[in-house]
């Protein structure tokens, strides 16, 4: 039995049709669980269980000293669980593009909200994870914090691609799908100034300093929306 | 035009052909015209200035009137980027000679190309971005 311990932490993940479009296939044991985002999957075999549970996110923003905004985002998780004889899900992403598959170990990962895609049942999702908090209202992004023993499988929107930070590094905030909570950050302008970051499309960026790793998408979907959104008809 | 031999910046294309990943390492000193909004990632010994290039046609024609020039200080700086639509890229080397591109196709260029945008009337419905070195 102590095999079948180990083997829940892990999750059997296949990869397919990379970097293109990726989809997770996902092989359970018998009475194996695991977590995903919502609406991520695509197929799965009879006899596996599905319940789900709502996170609610929320965190407040002092607006010059005294007015405080609280934003609010619900967060829908999905928990699978197999039956008798196992079974495979097989898990997309909402944008086109690749996954990872990393193995925790008790470290500390930060992700962005939409680039989760599942993780073993051990693992715990931290979604009022703050770090980035003046960061959320400019980019609509959110950001979780992932901890413990176990698989997590994360997407991106194109390609994944981990740097290795030795130092400092410069990553444009759009394109941070995940990285380690053992590097420091800061947000800081692009250019020189305020006015040529903003004129220059880059905005803020983060400057990544320590040891550890950052993974990056190489197509970010403000910059997609901008060329997507004008040429869209509005809406009647 | 060489589409083959990679002159110029030293340079990897990744994700192809699905996206286009360009990795170029910029020389101490020099700079490269990038794509408003088209940086993925940088060292931090590479400085951004942003100029207004090509006036009202090149907002008109789709693009951002702003290009980014990265220039490596104090040593050799890598720089990451991207367009913002999935799709493949293409080295060209120009060596005098002009290339037209659909409007948004730019990504980036070394310091001696020069981008312009012209007008090509409302008859031809189309624009066009001239580049020569």
């Amino acid at each position: 039995m102590e095999s079948n311990i180990i083997d829940n932490q892990k999750l059997n993940v296949n990869i397919q049709l990379r970097p293109g479009s990726a989809a997770a296939e996902i092989k359970l044991n018998p009475g194996q669980e695991f977590t995903a985002e919502a609406g991520a999957m695509i197929a799965m075999s009879q006899g596996i269980q599905m319940s789900t549970t709502t996170y609610k996110k929320e965190f407040w923003w002092n607006y010059e000293r005294y007015k405080k905004i609280a934003f609010r985002r619900k967060f829908f998780l999905n928990h699978y669980k197999a039956g008798q004889q196992g079974g495979t899900v097989i898990l997309g992403a909402t944008h086109a593009g690749d996954m990872f598959v990393k193995e925790l170990n008790g470290e500390n990962l930060i992700v962005q909200g939409g680039s989760y895609v599942a993780s073993s049942p051990d693992i715990e999702i931290n979604t009022n994870w703050q770090g980035f908090k003046s960061l959320i209202s400019k980019e609509g992004l959110f950001w979780l914090g992932i901890k413990g023993k176990g698989t997590v499988i994360v997407n991106s929107f194109g390609a994944i691609y981990p740097v290795v930070v030795s130092g400092e590094y410069i990553v444009d905030t759009g394109h941070i799908v995940a990285f380690e909570e053992s590097l420091n950050f800061n947000l800081t302008k692009a250019g020189k100034s305020w006015i040529s970051s903003i004129l220059g499309g880059e905005g803020l960026v983060c400057k990544f300093k320590g040891q550890g790793t950052v993974w990056v998408q190489s197509h970010n979907t403000t910059s997609f929306g901008n060329i997507l959104g004008s040429r869209l008809k509005p809406r009647r | 035009m060489e589409t083959t031999n990679f002159k110029g910046f030293n340079f990897k294309m990744e994700c192809q052909p699905d996206y286009g990943f360009v990795t170029i390492d910029i020389p101490s000193g020099k700079k490269l015209k990038v794509e408003a909004a088209a940086m993925a990632t940088m060292d931090t010994n590479i400085e951004m200035k942003t100029k207004m290039k090509g006036g009202l046609s090149r907002l008109l024609s789709g693009e951002s009137m702003f290009i980014n020039d990265f220039k490596a200080n104090n040593g050799d700086g890598q720089i990451q980027i991207a367009p913002a639509c999935p799709g493949d890229v293409k080295h060209v080397y120009l060596s005098n000679e002009t290339i037209y591109l659909q409007n948004t196709a730019f990504l980036a260029s070394s310091e001696t190309i020069n981008v312009e945008t012209k007008w090509q009337g409302f008859t031809k419905g189309f624009f066009r971005e001239k580049i020569f070195s």
